[in-house]
């Protein structure tokens, strides 16, 4: 597949408030697998999401997909490459979930048409993937947020993009489908779907991450790969609390973060 | 149904599409009787209702003379045919018979049904896609101000004229009109683009009723000011076919756009950032609705007078029937819209010697109907 993101000195500030944007940020993502950006709560992580998927203007520098500038593309061009979860939905009318999901096919459907028997086996086998095909015929509006947001993820699954943007897909979770998602994303990076999202849990950065970038105030602090860049010092400053990272050996062996309360 | 035609694909997927195959054949099937039930509750309302009156007419009756007009419409064009090649005439259908049923039938009752069919479908049908556009199902089809600018242009026209045409072409315009300011003023305003226009919605209509209060105010309290009241109230009598053709040209363009592009409903219905998200040009597309729906109110309003609830409450209700699924269910609020007014227009005009107005009957019949719906229903809200 191959996709190539290019974000140049980028900057955004909203005009009521300066703190959730964010400037001077450069970012490449050549290669396949998950990016996980980190950073505290208004540090601009899903602004910067949001102007990669092109729903939010820059007001300086620009960002390229492909070699080609967002500007120049259409929406309907963007939707092809970019998927986008956002962090809440907040559901209408009570859709089933097949209709849901099936309208990620929107992008690759004309003006005028509706979705055929095709795009509703690509939106099954979505939900398939997912591991939520017993939700088909439940009504949008009766599920669980942790559902619901599985239901998004298969939706955006079913959009077929070449970069995936989630963002705190985790959020609505429990401590179990935590994991379970993680380990489906992996599974879906495996395939060549390269996978940028937020998140609030350094711990998910070390389990499912080949990239950690870390947002403070707006700016780019580092980037590079977890062991790299999720250094105490570093989780510190971001966060203005005391971590320890330790490497643990229990049967598995694995990097973690631990908080320490005082 | 067209049949997938992968040749790579395995066994085990076959089985499941075919499974699929079998699943949409279902709830296809689930959702076309209601369709097909009510184009045939259409048909027979519409030969029961011509027959309807003070001077009653039979079915049987009724069908005789549309046939008869039928054939003489055919046998024209046959003798125009064989005119142009000079072959000799044998006509094989005879004029229609005009007698006193058959004025009654076609003059009457005609233009009046076929009123109350489009304008009850246009109104259905736009309060639907309002609903889906604003995510709401609250919102009926003067959210935009048509029904204040349109009150406001008849006034203007009673006071001015009295001419009916140009009551009918003032209410059209100033209803456009309303609409266009709502739309050019929801851009200044900044943030969420849906609330903007909602918010202008009411200001811009606000500002038509003032105006219309003031035109009822030095209107002349023995002539003018009924004449004013009577048509804010709505009715379809008086109505003969080039004004419902005329109605019929907006109605039916908003409507053929409208029906093709049902399905983008559901896409815009996840929202706005994540319809733009799924590739959406949102703009585009609520300019598209907004024209569409305002052309076919507009039109609908401007041989109607104020007809409320319409719009409102058949989507709903057509909603409780079919769900959600904008596929299915703006055709069904179309249909069960027209059919619903033609009812309504019937009583209206049988019930005493003296023509109720239709936007009184609407709401009485409309409201206690849509509060033993809801109460009927387990699910949730929308």
């Amino acid at each position: 597949m191959g996709i190539k993101l290019c974000v140049n000195h980028a900057e955004y500030h909203y005009d009521f408030e300066k703190s959730h944007g964010f400037k001077d940020i450069t970012l490449t993502l050549e290669d396949t697998g998950i990016m996980s950006i980190l950073g505290p709560n208004g540090c601009g992580k899903t602004t910067l999401l949001k102007c990669i998927d092109g729903l939010m203007k820059l007001c300086k520098g620009n960002i390229s997909i492909n070699d080609k500038d967002l500007c120049c593309m259409s929406r309907n061009e963007i939707a092809k490459i970019v998927g986008y979860v956002p962090q809440f939905h907040q559901p209408s009318f009570a859709f089933s979930v097949l209709d849901a999901v099936v309208v990620g096919r929107a992008p690759h459907i004309g003006f005028l048409n509706s979705p055929k028997e095709e795009d509703f086996l690509i939106a099954k086998q979505a939900l398939e993937t997912m591991g939520i095909s017993y939700l088909t015929d439940t009504p949008y509006t009766q599920l669980s947020g942790g559902e619901r947001q599985m239901v998004l993820i298969a939706r955006v699954l079913t959009q077929q993009p070449s970069l995936l943007l989630l963002d705190e897909p985790t959020s609505h979770l429990d401590f179990g489908n935590q994991i379970k998602l993680l380990s489906i994303l992996q599974k879906l990076a495996n395939t060549g779907l390269p996978i940028i999202m937020t998140s609030h849990f350094p711990d998910h950065a070390f389990l499912a991450s080949d990239k950690v970038a870390i947002m403070k105030h707006g700016e780019l602090v580092d980037v590079g790969s977890p062991s790299e860049i999720m250094t105490e010092s570093n989780l510190e400053e971001v966060y203005k609390i005391k971590v320890k990272i330790v490497d643990v050996d229990v049967g598995v062996s694995r990097r973690i973060c631990i908080p320490i309360v005082e | 149904m067209k049949k997938i035609t992968t040749p790579t694909i395995d066994k085990q997927t076959t089985q499941k599409s075919h499974k699929l195959k079998f699943l949409m054949a279902l709830k296809s099937l689930r959702g076309l009787p209601i369709s097909i039930i009510l184009i045939i509750l259409l048909v027979c309302l519409f030969i029961l209702s011509l027959g309807l009156g003070r001077y009653p007419v039979s079915a049987e009756n009724v069908l005789q003379i549309l046939f008869s007009h039928v054939g003489s419409g055919i046998q024209t064009i046959i003798t125009g045919i064989t005119n142009l090649l000079n072959l000799p005439v044998t006509p094989i259908f005879g004029p229609p018979v005009s007698d006193i049923s058959n004025t009654v039938v076609i003059q009457i009752r005609l233009p009046r049904i076929l009123a109350a069919l489009i304008v009850g479908a246009a109104l259905s049908l736009a309060g639907g896609s309002f609903q889906g556009l604003f995510r709401n199902p609250l919102v009926s089809p003067d959210l935009l101000g048509v029904s204040a600018g349109a009150g406001f242009g008849a006034a203007l026209a009673i006071l001015l004229s009295g001419e009916r045409i140009l009551i009918q072409a003032s209410a059209f315009c100033f209803a456009l009109l309303a609409v266009g300011i709502v739309y050019t003023v929801s851009k200044v305003i900044k943030g969420n683009r849906t609330l903007s226009l909602v918010l202008a919605g009411l200001a811009i209509s606000s500002l038509f009723s003032a105006s219309l209060s003031l035109m009822e105010y030095i209107a002349d309290p023995t002539d003018q000011l009924p004449t004013i009241i009577y048509w804010l109230m709505g009715s379809l009598s008086s109505l003969n076919l080039t004004d419902v053709a005329f109605a019929a040209i907006p109605i039916l363009c908003g409507m053929t756009v409208l029906l093709l592009m049902r399905w983008r409903f559901n896409v815009l219905a996840m929202g706005e950032e994540e319809a733009q998200a799924l590739g959406v040009n949102i703009g585009r597309i609520r300019a598209i609705i907004i024209v569409c729906c305002t052309l076919m109110s507009a039109a609908a309003v401007c041989i109607s007078g104020i007809i409320g609830w319409v719009g409102l409450v058949i989507p709903h209700i057509s909603r409780l029937l079919v769900g959600p699924d904008h596929k299915r269910l703006l055709p069904v609020s179309l249909l069960l819209g027209a059919a619903y007014l033609l009812i309504i227009d019937d009583i209206a005009r049988t019930i005493s010697s003296l023509e109720v107005p239709l936007g009184v009957l609407t709401a009485m019949i409309g409201a206690p109907f849509f509060l033993y719906m809801l109460s009927r229903r387990g699910k949730g809200w929308a």
